[in-house]
């Protein structure tokens, strides 16, 4: 039995380092590649240097890639906001509905992460060019809201469902409208799921191509796909150093997640 | 436990136990008395599931009733319906001389103490009381605050989160916080349920001190009777649904209208029987046992009814040796209780029978007789019709 026990154990272990090592590991390589004082990207790096890092601040060098960020920022931003707007009522309006309805609602609030988003991009350039729409900046981020939303949606229901509705009665019973018991009770409750989602939305926008791919127009570029140029055009180290800064930004805002979010749930 | 009707309640000791704390904290706030309550033939169906059926009763000004029964009698859908949670399908609901049944919860001035609290966890206890304060100047409010927190006792823990209090002083952070709207009525759902016995007499003195000051017509939902006997002056039993019965502690136990209550508001041992003889102003009892008793009134039940008799167990007397209209009685358990010993018996037709009697000190368990010969104070007991087989 103890040796059994000893090769489960093993081999437990070894499927999660397996896991962890494919994960990190290419992780690991794209920042070793971005400290490179070659020419291209390649692993492993010619010696460190923080050139391709200096030639990504440039703004005479790299201007058209900190148009590209300044452009996923913002449709990521925008995108945040329009869930905020339209997934997070919809995941607590869900909520509060009887099973049944919750149950025919959820897959309808869900369907976008199912289908395929090439799809769901050349569907809306269609639908919307029909209507007299053009790719633009609006409508990625109307691509986005789409798209994205059920990530929004998921990380909001699992926390409204598990706020007690005995809270929102205190409120009413104690004089309060349902639109301010909302703002002081329900909001400020479900901040953890709203961040956890502004953070998926935020990341899954900023890494979008097959969405902008079909809804930007020519003057909108954005983030990926100028890397994906980038890349195709010369293996431009500078893709590796804005992999080395999201991947910096990452962490960063998984560790301020911590700090913040951690003291309020324990002490 | 058997319950022997002479526990001493809350009610009882807060009127004759005034401490200065008290008095101190009564000058400060205004004494206003609640609105009487009364509910009329409310009925309510949750999805063509009756729930609650013909509920009807009136609380007076000021006093605490508590609405007792089994888990599913439809206690807590009654205390919605009085909140306005929950719009009945049938009847009224009166508070005062206001028909309020088509009010929303909102506008009702009704505060309520839900079953967990219901603490609002992200604010503070002076945050949690202040929050159904919203009409108020930012100064009057603090003030009603601060006298809140004094009228608890909780000023020391104004500025904690709700997490970091113990089961009793969220409680009273829960009473506080219902109290500060100034309510004409307050609910309460199985208020003391959360916490431990010990707790729990404490909490329901120090609510029932607080209760008599402000004279708020209070009405509380409980399954534990003797919890309803400590607080409630009034008790309104309801069973699957309907009102039992509606009465005091002591109506209720000395004279319960039926075989339910009888035995949920205090113990009984109910026996199987048929009456033998009618009319007349005496009346005897064929026990399935096959013993016959004697009562000296007429039972009220035409000859050959089967009937159920129940016995308090302080109406069961104990022999030693057979006499007439005696029972014989095997003894399983005796189990001692303060100054008291609780028998439980078993009769030849294997009904279990509780009995009490006084405790001889120094004389163990093991030595009392394995038989008895139980004598039933047939003045006392009670006689229903037999519950049907059926339910």
């Amino acid at each position: 039995m103890a040796s059994q026990d000893r090769v489960y154990s093993i081999v437990v272990r070894g499927l999660g380092w397996l896991a962890i090592a494919f994960m990190v590991a290419p992780v690991f390589v794209g920042l070793a590649m971005s400290f490179t004082a070659g020419q291209t990207l390649k692993f492993p790096p010619d010696g460190f240097s923080l050139r391709w890092y200096r030639a990504l601040f440039d703004p005479a060098l790299s201007a058209p890639i900190h148009a590209a960020i300044w452009n996923s920022l913002k449709i990521a931003l925008l995108a945040v906001a329009g869930t905020l707007l339209f997934a997070m009522p919809a995941a607590y309006g869900a909520t509060r509905l009887k099973p049944r309805a919750s149950a025919f609602v959820e897959p309808l609030m869900l369907a976008p992460l199912v289908l395929p988003t090439l799809v769901y991009g050349l569907a809306a350039l269609i639908a919307f060019t029909s209507i007299g729409l053009y790719p633009s900046l609006p409508m990625v981020v109307i691509g986005h809201v789409v798209v994205f939303g059920p990530l929004m949606y998921r990380a909001c229901v699992a926390i409204a469902s598990r706020l007690d509705p005995s809270l929102e009665e205190a409120s009413t019973l104690l004089g309060v409208g349902a639109f301010l018991t909302f703002v002081r009770v329900t909001l400020p409750l479900m901040v953890p799921g709203i961040l956890a989602g502004t953070f998926l939305v935020f990341m899954q926008s900023l890494d979008n191509v097959s969405v902008s791919l079909f809804l930007a127009d020519a003057r909108t570029s954005v983030l990926p796909l100028r890397m994906f140029q980038m890349i195709e055009e010369s293996l431009d180290v500078r893709v590796a150093a804005i992999s080395g800064l999201l991947i910096a930004i990452v962490f960063l805002g998984l560790f301020f997640a911590r700090r913040v979010l951690e003291p309020s749930q324990t002490s | 436990m058997p319950n022997l009707g002479s526990i001493m309640s809350w009610r009882e000791i807060a009127s004759t136990h005034v401490s200065p704390v008290s008095i101190a904290v009564q000058s400060n706030v205004s004494v206003r008395i609640g609105e009487s309550l009364a509910v009329r033939h409310v009925s309510h169906a949750y999805d063509a599931a009756p729930a609650v059926s013909e509920v009807d009763f009136a609380v007076a000004a000021g006093s605490i009733a508590a609405i007792l029964g089994p888990s599913g009698c439809g206690k807590s859908t009654m205390l919605r319906i009085i909140a306005g949670l929950i719009r009945p399908t049938a009847g009224t609901v009166n508070l005062g001389t206001r028909d309020v049944t088509a009010v929303s919860a909102r506008a009702r001035r009704i505060g309520m103490v839900f079953q967990n609290y219901a603490l609002f966890p992200h604010m503070t206890v002076r945050e949690n009381i202040g929050y159904g304060l919203s009409g108020l100047s930012r100064s009057a409010k603090r003030a009603r605050v601060e006298q809140l927190l004094a009228l608890v006792r909780l000023e020391a823990f104004a500025d904690r989160l709700p997490r970091q209090l113990s089961g009793g002083q969220q409680q009273r952070v829960a009473v506080a916080r219902a109290l500060a709207p100034r309510p004409v009525l307050l609910l309460l759902d199985e208020p003391f349920a959360a916490l431990d016995r010990a707790l729990r007499a404490d909490m329901q003195f120090e609510f029932v001190r607080l209760q008599r000051e402000l004279g708020i017509t209070t009405i509380l939902v409980t399954h534990d009777q003797e919890e309803a006997q400590a607080v409630a002056d009034t008790l309104i039993v309801m069973n699957a649904g309907r009102v039992e019965q509606i009465g005091s502690p002591a109506d209720l136990y000395d004279r319960p209208s039926s075989l339910f209550v009888n035995t949920f508001v205090g113990h009984a041992s109910v026996l199987g029987a048929t009456v033998l003889s009618d009319g007349g102003a005496a009346s005897r009892l064929l026990l399935d046992t096959g013993d016959t008793i004697a009562f000296a009134r007429d039972v009220g039940f035409l000859h050959g009814t089967r009937v159920a008799l129940a016995a308090r167990p302080e109406h069961v007397m104990l022999h030693a040796a057979p006499m007439p209209g005696a029972v014989r009685a095997r003894r399983i358990l005796s189990v001692p209780h303060g100054p008291l010993l609780v028998h439980d018996l078993v009769l030849a037709d294997g009904t279990p029978v509780k009995a009490v009697a006084p405790r001889t000190p120094d004389v163990a368990s093991a030595d009392l007789p394995a038989e008895f010969f139980v004598v039933f104070l047939t003045e006392r007991c009670r006689v229903f019709p037999a519950p049907s087989t059926t339910s």
